[in-house]
């Protein structure tokens, strides 16, 4: 049996080797070392146990309640944006509303609400102060984390969703109405029990998405002493305590993690697939507007106002306003301080954009190399290929907290206060952002177009330069965007990971807002919205449409 | 230089059952033929009869589970795959030109970035690629398309590129899958005609695969005709037309 020989191939198979050693040396056996030095089950008494029921039980709380609210939101929205599609006014609108929050973290988002709605000073408590009403409810506690973590999530949860409407024809649900059905028999008994596994889907996701949440419960929970998993441990190692209590925490929250991927791969695994045989996808439905579907719409407005538009202006608004209680005042100064007089301001952008540039850079590179594996060589390579991007998805779905100690730990004496550190730590996180956005482009390119090449003389190193890479120029800007944008503003992981000198926007932002100055962090915060936005804007603009939010 | 083709004992087992020939689970069962030099020579029967196997085969994009494939030119041999003594030339090694079905090509290049390719890899200088891609683009009929992207042209225009591109590098065999299956009939009836008068002014020898018996009688200096894996009966059109070996051969060539 004559078995093909290439260099290039030992080269892809050496690559893709190589970063299964690379997780298993920055994460795997930190996290062992990190949990066989603190989790002691014999040192935990029940003494110990009990005040840690409480953030666990929160946590759990939080996942619940937002994973239910947010899948249900978002299935409702996404159902009345495809069935009404062309009847939605402002549909482009309203779509941009719901993905902006895909691309920002949730804490820009408490900050928006603490400008708001904060006691007292909040932008609406003034209003409402001014017209002689009542004062809001605090934002700060559980309420106000839930609020601001269900408008988050919806958003998410939302384009998950829609990529499932994308797919689902309207005639399914037509022929429903043709038997007779009211509209919402159709629904309930056609397109529900259709999109069954996909919502279970996205309620685990959206669970484990909020279990983990590090940035909203901190900004609004710490200062009303609301702890969760991820605020208790963040909690614990700063005031130096008991780390068994932190090693439970991180471990806890590792299993419920790792139970709610391991549900969700299942759920997906079973989507079923509904088929259309011909017919015009795009046609007008039978389905007309009702007065129930407008006030739908009139309570979609007021999400997409209150969940995405109304904190970010409010932060807009902050960034620029001199005085908090005056509406009158309008100056650039806190741009100049924050990025004049102050050196951290300018350090943590030099920071972030370093890091962001050049560990995105090595990921989707490794991205490229792995996705061609696994989508255009078989036998070994493809399964290696297929181990180093479930080992990458695991490493993503474990939450940042749980993976930045142990690295924290056990790179300290060799990396610690470096930018490596903080590298090491989001390439960890980040890698399957790459992989996942390349293996669809890559399956994409006809295997003809390879070959086409190898006949025409070039070796398949040269084919994978000359005919591949540009093939994948889109989907490779998009991958490299895709891990760009989520590290400029990472907060979970490096509010463990920075030191002196070493600050990144996020902790920049985090620090700002918590103990010295919100208008600061705003001016931050704007400047990494708008940078964040112009990248996403110009990645649309350059695959026309394929890639981007 | 013309080159003869000599295929002895190819046999090809999938791993997955799926693509195999039902009776003996063999893509392709002992297929012996040879090709002379300059000669047409057609593969033609239905779909999964393993035709396209033993093009890629030839081409060097599959490795077959017997036999050998060699190229012979007055005293020059070269061989392509012997399983039996391990050798194995890669695609690229090999100077074999290949239209595919579906063209394969580079949409990111343009028709005359597409033809320069094989060049560029011969590292042949500009003035001479440009030499060269000018008059194969002429003898395909494409001249004042350069410039043009793959998607600026019609199907026609698209199957003569990768034509050119498969030309361009002066192969020692020139290999078609289907290559007219995605043009309207009228087309058809051209460019086979294109492809025939190619045969006979450059003498180069062709291996053509077709499930279509007009296009395989009327290009054909030889037929060979394929059924689940095995070759069944070859012979010139007048021969295998007057003479079929099988009903099945009577059917596939008649009906």
């Amino acid at each position: 049996m004559i078995r093909r020989r290439s260099i290039f191939h030992s080269w892809l198979i050496s690559i893709n080797i190589g970063q299964l050693l690379a997780i298993a040396a920055v994460a795997v056996i930190p996290l062992l070392f990190w949990f066989s030095k603190t989790l002691d089950p014999s040192s935990l008494s029940p003494a110990k146990i009990q005040p840690l029921l409480s953030p666990i039980g929160w946590s759990l709380a939080l996942a619940s309640i937002v994973g239910v609210t947010s899948t249900a939101l978002a299935f409702s929205i996404s159902w009345w944006l495809w069935r009404f599609r062309f009847n939605v006014h402002f549909k482009r609108v309203i779509e941009l509303c719901l993905k902006i929050p895909y691309l920002l973290p949730g804490f820009f988002f408490a900050m928006g609400w603490i400008a708001l709605a904060a006691p007292n000073v909040g932008y609406l408590n003034q209003i409402s102060a001014y017209l002689g009403g009542p004062a809001l409810p605090t934002i700060y506690g559980f309420g106000g984390i839930l609020f601001v973590e269900i408008c988050w999530t919806t958003s998410l949860a939302t384009i998950q969703l829609q990529s499932f409407f994308k797919n689902y024809s309207t005639l399914l649900e037509d022929a429903a109405l043709l038997c007779g059905a009211r509209p919402w028999n159709a629904f309930f008994k056609i397109t529900l029990p259709i999109a069954r596994s996909q919502l279970l889907s996205c309620l685990l996701l959206t669970m484990a998405s909020s279990l983990a949440a590090f940035g909203v419960p901190a900004m609004l929970g710490i200062p009303s002493r609301t702890y969760f998993v991820t605020t208790k441990i963040y909690q614990g190692v700063k005031s130096g305590s008991d780390f068994s209590q932190v090693s439970f925490l991180a471990a806890t929250l590792m299993v419920l993690t790792a139970i709610l991927v391991f549900a969700h791969d299942r759920a997906a695994k079973r989507t079923p697939h509904s088929t259309i045989v011909g017919g015009k996808a795009s046609q007008r439905n039978l389905l007309r507007p009702t007065t129930g579907s407008r006030i739908f719409g009139v309570g979609v407005f007021f999400f997409c106002f209150f969940g995405t538009l109304a904190p970010l202006v409010a932060v807009f608004l902050q960034s620029l306003l001199v005085d908090r209680g005056s509406f009158s005042n309008w100056s650039l100064a806190k741009y100049q301080y924050v990025f004049g007089s102050v050196p951290d301001g300018v350090r943590a952008a030099q920071n972030s954009l370093w890091i962001a540039f050049f560990t995105a850079t090595i990921l989707t590179g490794l991205g490229l190399v792995a996705a061609y594996s696994k989508t255009k060589t078989t036998g070994f390579s493809q399964k290696i290929a297929g181990h180093v991007a479930n080992v990458w998805s695991f490493a993503y779905a474990t939450p940042g907290t749980v993976l930045a100690l142990p690295i924290l730990v056990f790179f300290q004496p060799s990396l610690g206060n470096t930018l490596w550190i903080i590298g090491l730590a989001f390439g960890v996180k980040y890698a399957a952002f790459a992989i996942r956005t390349l293996e669809p482009a890559l399956t994409q390119i006809s295997r003809d177009l390879e070959e086409a090449a190898w006949i025409s003389g070039a070796t398949p190193a040269r084919t994978f330069v000359r005919i591949v890479i540009p093939l994948c120029i889109p989907a490779l800007s998009a991958a490299f965007a895709l891990c760009f944008i989520p590290m400029l503003s990472e907060l979970t992981m490096s509010v463990f990971l920075v030191g002196a000198g070493t600050e990144t926007l996020g902790t920049l932002i985090y620090r700002f807002q918590e103990y010295a100055d919100p208008g600061a962090a705003s001016v931050l915060a704007v400047s990494v919205a708008g940078f964040t936005l112009l990248l996403n804007g110009a990645l649309k603009k350059f695959s026309r449409g394929g890639f981007g939010i | 230089m013309k080159w003869g083709l000599e295929i002895a004992g190819i046999s090809k087992k999938y791993q997955s059952s799926q693509n195999a020939a039902p009776s003996q689970g063999f893509a392709l069962d002992q297929v012996h033929f040879s090709v002379n030099p300059g000669e047409l020579v057609t593969l033609l029967g239905p779909s999964g009869s393993g035709k396209t196997t033993l093009l890629r085969i030839i081409a060097g994009l599959e490795i077959p589970t017997t036999g050998r494939v060699t190229l012979s030119h007055d005293a020059n041999l070269v061989t392509f795959v012997d399983v039996e003594k391990d050798v194995y030339l890669e695609p690229f090694q090999r100077n074999v030109g290949m239209v595919f079905q579906s063209y394969a090509l580079w949409p990111h290049r343009t028709v005359a970035e597409n033809v320069a390719f094989p060049l560029e890899i011969q590292k042949i200088g500009r003035d001479e690629r440009d030499k060269l891609i000018h008059e194969v683009l002429g003898r395909v009929e494409l001249l004042g398309f350069e410039h043009r992207f793959p998607h600026e042209l019609s199907g026609g225009q698209q199957q003569r590129v990768a034509l050119a591109r498969a030309l361009v590098q002066r192969p020692r065999l020139l290999l078609l899958d289907e290559p007219l299956s995605n043009l309207d009939v009228a087309l058809r009836a051209s460019v086979r005609k294109e492809i025939k008068e190619l045969n006979r002014k450059l003498g180069l020898t062709m291996i053509y695969v077709t499930h279509d018996r007009t296009e395989a009688l009327e290009l054909s200096d030889r037929m060979c005709i394929f059924d689940r894996g095995r070759l069944i009966q070859i012979g010139t059109p007048e021969e295998i037309t007057a003479h079929p070996a099988t009903d099945f051969v009577r059917q596939l060539v008649t009906s």
